[in-house]
This record gives structure tokens, sequence and C-alpha cells, in this order.
């Protein structure tokens, strides 16, 4: 049912759309000008600070950064990185989650207190490094989907949806003689399908940007996803070593838009996904499914 | 409603066996969070040594609370305390109602098109990295013809340096977190919002309410858990200030107020490699964390609401 | 759909340890060669930055091969990206796993981590066996040079050499004949030329917007990389750490520090230098620079021929030129010199086994530092990167030849800290001519050799209590009695120990 259905105000439907509008702006403004920048020439955007359409325009950015064969490559990598990442997380976080959801779980409440501590306590970069190691997990792209396998965040929010589902829904199944199993397959899942679709849109998103575990964990560069790029480039066109300028050529230090070329390459990918995961959101879930 | 079974062990082990698909279940959980949470976890140990990393952590030197002692009898300590917190509280104040009121602003919309178009405009800022947003506050607020300068100049004849100004850190520095983060996190909310059952606004509708009651009596009452719990969760991380985004800002002429734990942490501990004494900090700033989120979980859970536990 | 879920994630399953391929921890292979056996190629391993855009290519790469087949080794290198490269290293040195041959950069040699590492054994002891490699012991003619890499006196490594005047004034040549003046020589001289270049309109646009320097501040109390050394050190102070009655001071004690400060804060006042220096990040230290706005800065001569491809779209005009060092008030040249090295090769102890294996590593950088090898890396291969024109190797692919040295030959080989080919710029060339002429004036941090546990542990974090200071009192914040009280909370937080610390060392292991 529609909201406009609800009441008859439209003096705030008004107000809130103008207002919606307004809030959209403010986020949208520094992009858009990110994005221009990205194509306009270095001397230009020297000169004028802000620019709203480039008097020439440049790919130069782009190409630079598609300059290498192991880049575009990368975006391969990062991709299947995310993709396979986000089963495994939604799976086992899914998993966890629909138990500890059960409120006569015998042992409930110690195992969501250990989980809840992990939030707070860790051990470090350099323990889990050796831990991962030891499981010879090094060099595999497991190091990056393990280790990361469940957020407890993600978990216990998870746990606080399956939750608010109406018993009587549950009970159905189990008097038509179906097990735990069945409940999660056929009746959690499909009605908690907003927040599955939000927890899979956050663990994606933390792959898509993850970095660092890609270069602690994986020595070969041709699996390095591409934010390990993306970072080294934006710290060569900011000057960032010193050293460096003293053995390249001039060509081949990237200038200053090759920084907003970044920007946009990192983030247009992850955007795209927004709106097919959209109509996961819509309400009206829940009807027609308490019905007598 | 389901209902305790008997108290008795012959209880507990009926149960189990009922819930037995369930502890099947989960395993990979569990085996997840022992291996790569709390094994780990053993290394809070070198917190408690002289670690070095030749020698290995059973060689490194026991030395008790040393690293301790050095970061509470550190004249800074009681100023980076009272930094970190006052940036928390302003993040707790001014931030955290935002996301669910837009969330709710945003429910009330109607129009598929111009629904997706806003929401996808408002979660862009959370994927423009620190250091682009740093660069543009920066571009905007330079002394020397930053637009926002020249725009205060016009309208008061001052010069002013907002960024090498100690009191507009602080309200800086959550202004940008609103901008980043107040998109990306509505969609928290608006999951939660998308399972309420819309017969219940169908049946209010007929009894005449109006958008405001249906708010206050159903909406509300309906993501209140999720309320509670984001806020429970969020004292988890109270004192952890987004480092990324204060190294960026900090700058000598306002190093007063925006030298936090975090900062601190990473000039002289990991910058040089000691270990032991980052862990230390680190193990401090847990023990806190801890306190935080038992004492708010307590505290929701006496007001009837459903703790984290 | 939700089956279709679950018997995906039961694929991916399988398909994922397909990629699990190479999940062996390969750290450090053993050495593929028996010991005294020569004939089958020695296989070492290393870890390296790479500073360009890729991975330097190690694999049909001929400059490799031709060194490979010189030195009869096998190299096998694993690469970080240079933006992640102090992380990596130290969770690699943390969990003992570090390969035969490591590059230490410069920024991390004498911290916490490689200093407790080397104290405990972990490296082989390069400089006991320097004078068995003739080659090696005859490249570093430069005692400053081993003297900065030393720990405790000790070598454990092999330096990689820079150029040790690296800083110096940049001025915009044009600006300067434009307005008929000469180049300065003073700091006086240097005051007025900025006067010049800011209010006298140098391009000649009818508008006032020039800057006459363009001032950058650091965020270490290393005052190097902005000016402020390189101009106490012309009125003949120290260069950061010095030696007064025997003991080590900090040049912000001294009266120079503060003359050099007062004259910024002249120049702050009279709207000479930049208003935000207090805040320029990164590269926009360059900024109104690159702009076409201001007419000199003080920096590392290093991004001179690199750092101004900008400025020359924006103003295509525009001429760059180097000032040789000042003149002081007694009438002596002096110029601050950097550490004069970017970090070591260092072997660790726990890969390279045996001392025959030490022996193999260093018997091939003996033969790199052999001219041929030298050559090779600069120009590379005859009819594959240059041809010989007139006597004179001429380059003709470029590309190929940055592609298959630029990144591994610069970090991993020996190379002297100036090289120079035919086919540099004017502008690299004036860059190069001062460098050798600023090695004659040099005043050496006298830290740069000595080591103090208290600096390592809270040096960077203290000395922020100076960088602010000094930022305030140049923009008429503080005055000098409330400088002397910052740098009187800097003794009192650990500067008195790290004083002590160093004049122990120098003592000890001081360059005399």
């Amino acid at each position: 049912m529609s909201a406009s259905k609800r009441s008859q105000s439209t003096g705030f439907e008004i107000f809130n759309r103008i207002f919606l509008f307004m809030a959209a702006a403010a986020c949208l403004l520094p992009f858009i000008y990110v994005a221009i920048a990205s194509i306009t020439t270095p001397e230009e955007l020297l000169v004028k600070k802000v620019v709203l359409i480039p008097s020439q325009v440049s790919f130069a950015a782009y190409q630079y950064i598609f300059s290498t064969k192991i880049i575009p490559q990368s975006l391969g990598v990062s991709v299947f990185i995310t993709v396979f990442g986000t089963l495994i997380n939604i799976s086992m976080t899914a998993l966890m989650a629909y138990p500890l959801s059960r409120k006569n779980l015998r042992g409930r409440r110690p195992l969501l207190l250990m989980v809840v501590f992990t939030m707070l306590f860790n051990g470090g970069m350099i323990p889990t490094y050796l831990v991962v190691s030891s499981l010879h997990l090094l060099n595999s792209f497991w190091a990056l989907w393990l280790p990361t396998a469940i957020s407890a965040f993600n978990l216990i929010l998870m746990r606080n949806f399956f939750q608010e589902i109406p018993n009587e829904l549950i009970e159905a199944v189990k008097i038509d003689g179906g097990n735990d199993w069945q409940i999660l397959i056929n009746v959690i899942l499909p009605l908690s399908l907003p927040a599955i679709a939000a927890f899979s849109l956050f663990y994606a998103v933390g792959h898509w940007n993850s970095f660092f575990n890609a270069i602690l964990y994986i020595k070969d560069a041709d699996k390095w996803p591409i934010q390990v790029w993306l970072r080294q480039i934006v710290l060569l066109s900011s000057g960032g070593f010193s050293d460096a300028s003293a053995m390249s050529e001039v060509e081949y230090i990237p200038s200053v838009t090759t920084q907003y070329a970044v920007i946009i390459f990192a983030t247009v990918p992850v955007l795209m996904i927004y709106p097919f995961v959209q109509k996961y959101f819509a309400k009206g879930v829940l009807v027609g499914s308490v019905k007598g | 409603m389901s209902k305790p079974f008997g108290k008795t062990s012959t209880g507990i082990l009926r149960d189990m066996k009922r819930d037995r698909l369930l502890y099947i279940m989960l395993i990979p959980g569990v085996l997840y969070f022992l291996i790569f949470k709390y094994l780990p976890m053993l290394g809070i140990v070198i917190s408690f040594m002289d670690y070095m990393p030749f020698l290995g952590i059973l060689n490194s030197k026991w030395v008790g609370i040393k690293h301790f002692v050095r970061f509470f009898t550190e004249p800074m300590f009681f100023r980076l305390f009272a930094n970190t917190l006052i940036l928390a509280f302003y993040n707790l104040v001014f931030f955290f109602p935002l996301p669910i009121i837009l969330a709710l602003l945003l429910n009330e919309l109607s129009g598929k098109f111009f629904k997706r178009f806003i929401q996808t405009a408002l979660y862009i800022p959370h994927f423009i990295s620190w250091i682009v947003v740093v660069g543009i506050s920066y571009t905007m607020l330079s002394p020397q013809n930053g637009i926002i300068t020249e725009i205060i100049k016009a309208a008061t004849g001052d010069t002013v340096n907002l960024l090498g100004n100690s009191n507009w850190f602080r309200p800086l520095i959550t202004l940008q977190v609103i901008w980043k983060e107040t998109g990306w996190g509505t969609i928290i909310f608006l999951a939660a919002l998308a399972g309420v059952n819309v017969e219940l606004y169908e049946a209010a509708v007929i009894d005449g309410a109006n958008r405001w009651q249906q708010l206050v009596n159903i909406t509300l009452p309906a993501i209140k858990p999720t309320i509670i719990v984001m806020l429970i969760l969020r004292m988890g991380s109270f004192l952890d200030s987004g480092f990324e985004q204060v190294f960026l800002m900090q700058n000598p002429l306002n190093r007063n107020v925006s030298e936090v734990f975090d900062t601190y942490v990473y000039t002289s501990g990991l910058l040089n490699g000691q270990f032991s004494f980052s862990a230390a900090v680190g193990f401090f700033k847990s023990l806190i964390s801890l306190i935080l989120i038992l004492s708010v979980n307590r505290a929701a859970k006496k007001m009837g609401e459903e703790g984290l536990y | 759909m939700k089956r279709s879920i679950v018997a995906f994630v039961v694929v991916l399953a399988v398909a994922g340890s397909v990629f699990a391929a190479g999940s062996k921890d390969g750290s450090s292979p053993a050495a593929s060669a028996k010991d005294g056996n020569t004939e089958k190629p020695f296989a070492f391993t290393g870890f390296s930055p790479f500073y360009l855009q890729q991975p330097p290519k190690m694999e049909n790469n001929s400059v490799i091969k031709k060194i490979e087949e010189y030195t009869n080794t096998k190299m096998r290198i694993d690469y970080v990206p240079y933006a992640n490269y102090r992380d990596k290293l130290n969770v690699v040195i943390a969990s003992a796993q570090l390969p035969m041959v490591t590059v230490v950069d410069g920024s991390i040699l004498k911290t916490g981590n490689i200093v407790n590492a080397a104290r405990s054994g972990m490296f082989w002891d390069v400089g006991a066996v320097l004078k068995n490699y003739p080659g090696i012991d005859g490249f570093y003619n430069n005692g400053i040079l081993l003297a900065n890499c030393s720990i405790d006196g000790k070598l454990y490594g092999l330096p990689r050499p820079r150029p040790v005047g690296r800083v110096g004034l940049v001025y915009r040549a044009d600006w300067l004949k434009a307005l008929n003046l000469k180049v300065p020589t003073t700091m006086q001289e240097f005051y007025e030329t900025a006067k010049a270049f800011a209010l006298n309109d140098p391009d000649k646009n009818g508008k006032n917007d020039t800057v006459g320097y363009q001032f950058a501040d650091t965020d270490s109390a290393s005052p190097s990389w902005n000016g402020i050394a390189t101009l106490i050190c012309s009125l003949g102070g120290i260069n950061y750490w010095g030696i007064k009655d025997g003991k080590a001071v900090p040049d912000f004690m001294t009266a120079e520090y503060l003359d050099v400060l007062s004259l910024f804060r002249k120049m702050y006042q009279e709207k000479l230098l930049n208003m935000d220096f207090g805040l320029a990040l990164g590269n926009k230290r360059y900024e109104m620079f690159n702009k076409g706005l201001a007419g000199m800065y003080f920096g590392t001569l290093s991004d001179v021929p690199n750092q101004h491809g900008d400025l020359y779209k924006v103003v295509p005009t525009a001429e760059l030129a180097i000032a040789p060092a000042f003149t002081g008030p007694k009438g002596q040249r002096t110029n601050a010199a950097n550490p004069g090295h970017n970090g070591m090769l260092m072997f660790s102890k726990t890969a390279v086994k045996t001392e025959a294996d030490f022996k193999k590593i260093m018997d091939f950088y003996n033969k790199i530092v052999d001219p041929e090898m030298q050559k090779l890396m600069t120009y590379g291969i005859e009819g594959t990167h240059f041809a010989v024109e007139n006597g004179k190797p001429k380059l003709i692919n470029a590309k190929l030849l940055q592609d298959e040295t630029a990144d591994f030959s610069n970090i991993l080989m020996l190379r002297p800290a100036v090289v120079e080919t035919v086919a540099d710029s004017p502008i690299k060339k004036a860059m190069n001519a001062a460098f050798r002429d600023n090695e004659k004036y040099i005043v050496p941090n006298i830290a740069d050799a000595l080591l103090s546990p208290t600096a390592a542990e809270r040096g960077g974090e203290i000395d922020k209590i100076i960088v602010d200071a000094r930022v305030k009192f140049i923009m008429g914040e503080l005055d000098e009695a409330g400088f002397k009280k910052a740098v009187a909370e800097w003794v009192t937080r650990g500067g008195d120990k790290i004083m002590a610390e160093y004049t122990e060392q120098n003592q000890k292991y001081g360059v005399k």
C-alpha cells in the first residue's frame, strides 16, 4: 500500500520531498565534482578549483589506470572475492543467527556473550596472521574469506530480525511436522529478505573495499584485488614517495586527476549493485502470510 | 510464546535433544569464533611483555603492567581520554538519531523511482574515502581562498581559519561524519521498517489515525528493538574515534583537542613497531568498552527491553 | 530459490579449494645450491616494495636474465606496493618469516622493530666481512654513509646510497630575470627576494596575487624538508642534532633556530609566504608553486624534474633553477645534510642459514657493482633498449627499459647515489650538479648515526610539541617565552633522556 493512501496531508509530502531532495543533492554534489574532475585536465583543475564544465575533456586519468594488464584483471579478482565471500558470510551468519534467535535454546546466553566479547577484545593483526599462516591458508583466497566470515555486529542484528518473526508462522511448520532446517529455509529466510539484503550489502561492500588483508596474506600480485592498486596509484599521484621520483620519468607519475578517477572507479561498481537490491527493501513482505 | 521446559537435568538433555538440529547449525559459526577470534586473543598476553619478534612469545620478557603504567602516567593521558570521550559524545548525541529520522522520512516517500534515486544518492558519501572528504573540506575551508571562508568574509568581514581553530574541530568532525554516514546508516532501519505488518497501518487508517499517530503508535514501537540494539552495539565502539578521519584533520593548531587514543597509539606505538605498548592500550580500550556495553545492556533490560544476550 | 543458495555454497566450497592451490607457505624455500657447488644457480628470496603502479616484471625480462647469467643466481622476490610496505614488513618481522634479502627502508631502519631484531641477532653482520669484498668496499667510499646506517657501531646490511645534499632552494628563474634580481646567496637575500616576488608582480599580470616563498611545514621536528634546517645551517648552526660542549643538543635549543623562525614570522606578517603553511598536506605543498603563484620553495631536489609538469602546463615559459648553498655570516658555506641513504638491504639469519649462503649473497652484490652490471641497469641491452650513436648510448625503447629495470634495480640492487645518463633533461643535469656541489658543504645530523631508545619510543610524539609551537610562533600566536616553554615541556616529557642517550652513544660510536 503506498504511503499516500495512508493519510491526507499532502503538505507534509511536499515538504518531505523537497527536504530529501536537498539532502540527496548535498550528498551528490561532491561526487559529481569528483566525477567531473576526473575527466578534466590537471592544469585546468589547478587553476580553477571548481570546474562545472571542463573546457577540455581528457580521459588520461582513466587511461593511466588501465595502462597495465594487471589492473583490469584485478577487477575480476575483486568481483570473485566479493561474490563468493558474501555467500560465505551470509550462509554462516544466518546459520548461526537462527539458533541464537530461539529463546528457549539451552546455552543461548553464554553463546551470545561469547559473540559480544569478540567485538571488544581481539588479539590483533599479528596473532591472527600467525593463526592463518599455521593453517596453511597463506596465498589462498580462503585467507580473505575465513578470518572475516562472520561479523559479530551483523550476527547480533540478524538474530534480532529473526526474533521478530511471529511465532504463529513457526508453529505452523512445526504442526505440519517440519524440523528447524525447514523452518529456516521456508519461513525465516523468505520473511527476512530485507534484512538479508541489507547484510549482503554490508558484507559485499566490506569485501570490495578491503585491501590490507590481501596485502598481508596474498603474495601473488595477480591475485590482488583492485583496491590494492587504487591505493598505490593515489599515493603515487599525491607525491607520496620522494624516492620514486628519483627513478621514474614524468609520464609515469600520475597527475592529480588520477586520484579522482580512482575514486569513481572504486565506487561506481558498488553503487550499481544497490538498485538491484533495493526491491528487497519494499514493504509488504508479510502481507497475506498470517491468515486464519 | 514458548514455555521453558523443566529445570531438571533431564530437562536440559531433553531440550538439547529436541534442538539437536539447531546445535548442528551452530557448529560452523562457533568453530569460526574459536579459531579466528579466540585463538588469536591469546596474543593479548603480549601487552604484559616486552615482545620481541625474534624471540617469540615464549621467550620475550614478562614485564607485568609496565606498559599500562607508562600509559597512565603520561601527562597526555587525561587529555586523550577527555578528547576521545567528548568526540564520542558529540557523535552519539548529534549523529546517532539522524539515520533513524531520515529512515522514517524515507519511509513516507511514495514513488518508487524517486525513492530509489534519493536513496542511491544518500549512500554515495559512504563510499568516498576520508582522504577525499578531508581534502574537499580543506579546499572549502582554506584560510586562503576557500569557498566557505569567502562566504563568511562577505557576511561578517572577518577572515576565519576554521581548520586551525580548535573550537571548530569537534563540530567539523561531527558534520563530516553526518554527511558521510547518515544515508548509509538508514539501511538497517529501513530493513526493520520493511518488516512492519502492513495490515496494522490499514487498520489504523480505518480508525482515523493521522500520519503522526501512525508514527507514534505503530512505526516507532516496531523499530524500537532495532534502535535499542544499535545503541548497545554502538557502545562497543564508543572509544573508537575513526582514526583516518581524525588523523587527517589533525594539525598543530588544534592538537589539544584532536589527539585521541587511536592517533596516539599510532604515533607512539605502531609507527615504531612497539607491539606490546599498542597492545596494552588496545587492551585498556577494550576493557572500558566492555564495561560500557554491559552497563547499557543491563539498563536496557531493566527498562523491559531485549538486551544483546 | 533457497535450495539453490545451499547448492551454491557447496559448489563454491569446491571451487574455492581449486583456487587454494598455492596455499603452501612459500616464504623461505631452501637454497637450491649445494655448499661449494658453483654450477647450479643460487636461488635467493627477497622482499621489496615497489613504487610504480604495477610490480616489476621478473619473468621474460631481458635485463634480469643477463644479471642472473652473470652472477649465476635465480631471484624470487615478493613485492608489496609501497603504500602498504611498512605495515606488511612489521608483520613479517613480527612473525619471524623474513626471506633472505629484505629491503629495509630509511624510514624504518632505526625504528624499535628493526633495532631490536638486529640486536637480538636476526641479521648477518656485514660490516665485519666487508673488506673481503673489494668491489663493494670500493663502492662505498663514504665513511659517513656507513656510520649513518650503523646500529651500535655495527653494520648489519648493505646501505643504499642516496644524495647527501638533497635539500635546496628552488626558484623561478624567469621571475628573477623579469625583476632584474640576483640569485640569493644568504638568508637576508632570500628574504629580500621573497619580498620582491610577493610585492613587485613578477608575472606581470597586474594582480598582487603572488607569494614569495611557498612554505610547507612538516609534522616532524626534524625540519630538513621544509628549509628550516638548511637556513639554520647556513647561519652556521647545527642540523637537527649537533654536539655542543660534548653534549648532544637539538637545534630548537639554539639561537639560530629562533633566528630562522623569527624571519619566517616576519614573512608571515608581511604576507610573503602562504597563509596555510601549517595545513599543507602531501603534494599540496607544491600547489601554489605549480599554479604559478609562488616564487620559491625549499624542498627535495629529487622532486624538481618530476613534480612540476603541471606548472609548465599552466605557465609554459616558466624556468626553474636551483640555488647553490648559502653563505653564512662568518663567510662559510654550509648546507644541511640528509642521512645519505635510504635504508639497507638486510640478510636474515632465519632464511640465510649458513655462512656459505651468506657468502653467496655477498658475492652476488660484489658482482652487481661491476661497471658492466651498472651500465646494464642504467641503459639496458644494446639493440633492445639503446643504440650507440656517435659513441654515446641513445635510448630507443625507454618504456621497456623502465618496465624491466626501474623498481627492481633501484631498490634491490646497489646503485650509486647519483646516477647520470646521457638522456638526462637539462633540469635533471642541474639537479645532479647541485647534488655534487652540495656534498662539499654539508653539515651532518649526528643523530643519524646514533640510537636512542627513548627517541624510538616517544620521539615522534613529543616532537609534535615543537612542531605545534613552531607553527604558532610563526603565526604570531606564541612569543619567544611561549616557545621556550614548549621546549621545556619537550625536555620533561623525555627530551632529557634522548639528549643523554645521544650523548652517550656519540662518545662510543660517534663520528668525530
